[in-house]
């Protein structure tokens, strides 16, 4: 699954290696905010959008990132244009764009396991001053595991409750949710045990 | 001709074996010697069984005593213990843990350094086996109920483990996915070591043990326990 959570990558994107991904989106990151140019945030904000193109996102997935991003970046751009110039509202609504679409398309073009591979990899020599390398990889993944797990279990606990009567009772589905998310982790906790994760092992 | 002489397995020692949790005892004097092909473990709910059980591949250690698996003690050697014990738990939600099908079959045989260029092809061989090759690049939490703990059962054989416990396997299948698991757990080489309320499915067993309260009230031949068991609470 990509790391949207979208099935396996399919786009051309998905043929580049992960780190490349990462790198891009740093550089990315980085120049679009050192950069006050509205000619070359455009640009970057069509190279973003270009590479969502490529990403092999489709369907209703696509509709919600792009509508997602095309709500944020609005707000944003109403609020800095109320706010302080129309320029610079312009200019942050191109870099929002630039980044966040080439977030998602790095997002769905990159496996968990490909993710866990680059974490274990570009964090390996922070290990000997501690930073527990294995840990941080293997929480990356199982969020994206368990996020699906987490919210079917929340309508459950909801569905539970309301059976119950209890309407608009926030903390009714909160704690039976926190508690029941929590045991489950014991024994996620005891399945890694069982099937030899060792957080001290080196990174391969 | 006669019958074939049982199979017996290197297998586990427990010795004077106590649990207690939360100042609670759970286990008490526990002394099994578990060597036999197929063990079942029946008892009510709370009576100690998976606590039992968890004590095999060093999940859990014991408070006193020792537990043994072919001479290797679960406190000492506990990495080395659960590379030969597989463990596959009730709810195969919590025992799948890469977001991927493929990807959590292959999460065993990385943590245990196999060759990358090895992986793919351990991975399909496990997937087919138990025929979910097709669901290879599917996402884990779309499965079934059955095809989770067939998944399940994949990611730990992958592992070729020489012994599998398993905690309730089937507590949530259907009937179907019921028998399709006890055909995969009946045509296993290894060792295997079953908790379940499913009595019918322990039948073939070569031994049942049955915990009461934390001990092992009574323990032999799998036709008798069981009898036992359902006259106490039938």
């Amino acid at each position: 699954m990509s790391l949207l959570g979208t099935g396996r990558p399919a786009g051309p994107l998905a043929r580049v290696p992960a780190a490349v991904l990462v790198v891009a989106l740093a550089v990315l990151g980085l120049t679009t905010y050192l950069v006050d140019d509205v000619g070359v945030l455009a640009g970057s904000a069509l190279a973003g959008l270009l590479a969502l193109g490529l990403s092999g996102l489709r369907g209703r997935a696509a509709v919600r990132a792009v509508v997602g991003l095309i709500i944020f970046v609005g707000v944003v751009v109403l609020v800095t244009a109320l706010t302080d110039t129309a320029a610079h509202a312009l200019a942050h609504g191109l870099r929002l764009v630039a980044v966040l679409a080439f977030a998602l398309a790095v997002t769905s073009s990159t496996t968990s396991t490909a993710l866990l591979d680059l974490i274990d990899r570009g964090l390996a020599p922070f290990a000997r001053f501690g930073l527990p390398v294995r840990r941080i990889g293997l929480a990356v993944t199982l969020t994206v595991r368990f996020v699906p797990e987490i919210r079917a279990r929340y309508l459950e606990v909801r569905e539970a409750q309301y059976a119950r009567g209890l309407h608009n009772r926030p903390v009714a589905v909160l704690i039976p949710l926190l508690v029941r998310t929590f045991t489950d982790a014991e024994d996620i906790a005891a399945a890694l045990d069982a099937r030899c994760w060792d957080a001290d092992q080196a990174s391969r | 001709m006669s019958d074939p002489a049982p199979r017996a397995h290197p297998g586990f020692g427990l010795r004077a074996v106590s649990v207690r949790r939360e100042q609670r005892t759970v286990l008490t004097g526990i002394d099994v010697e578990l060597t036999e092909h197929r063990i079942g473990v029946i008892g009510l709910n709370g009576s100690g069984k998976s606590t039992l059980v968890r004590l095999l591949n060093g999940l859990l250690l014991p408070t006193t005593g020792t537990v043994t698996w072919n001479g290797l003690d679960t406190r000492r050697e506990a990495k080395r213990v659960r590379r030969a014990v597989g463990f596959v738990f009730q709810n195969p939600d919590n025992q799948i843990v890469m977001p991927l099908v493929g990807e959590d079959v292959a999460f065993g045989v990385r943590n245990l350094g196999l060759p990358r260029a090895e992986v793919p092809v351990r991975v399909r061989a496990a997937l087919d086996r138990f025929g979910l090759g097709d669901l290879h690049d599917r996402e884990a939490h779309t499965l079934s109920g059955g095809e989770k703990q067939l998944l399940a059962l994949a990611g730990v054989l992958i592992m070729e483990p020489e012994v599998v416990v398993f905690d309730e396997p089937t507590t949530l299948l259907d009937l179907r996915n019921v028998r399709r698991l006890g055909a995969e757990i009946a045509a296993l080489d290894q060792q295997v070591i079953m908790v379940s309320h499913d009595l019918d499915a322990l039948a073939g067993f070569d031994r049942v043990l049955r915990v009461e309260d934390g001990r092992v009230v009574d323990d032999g031949p799998a036709d008798a326990v069981i009898t036992g068991y359902r006259r106490r609470w039938g």
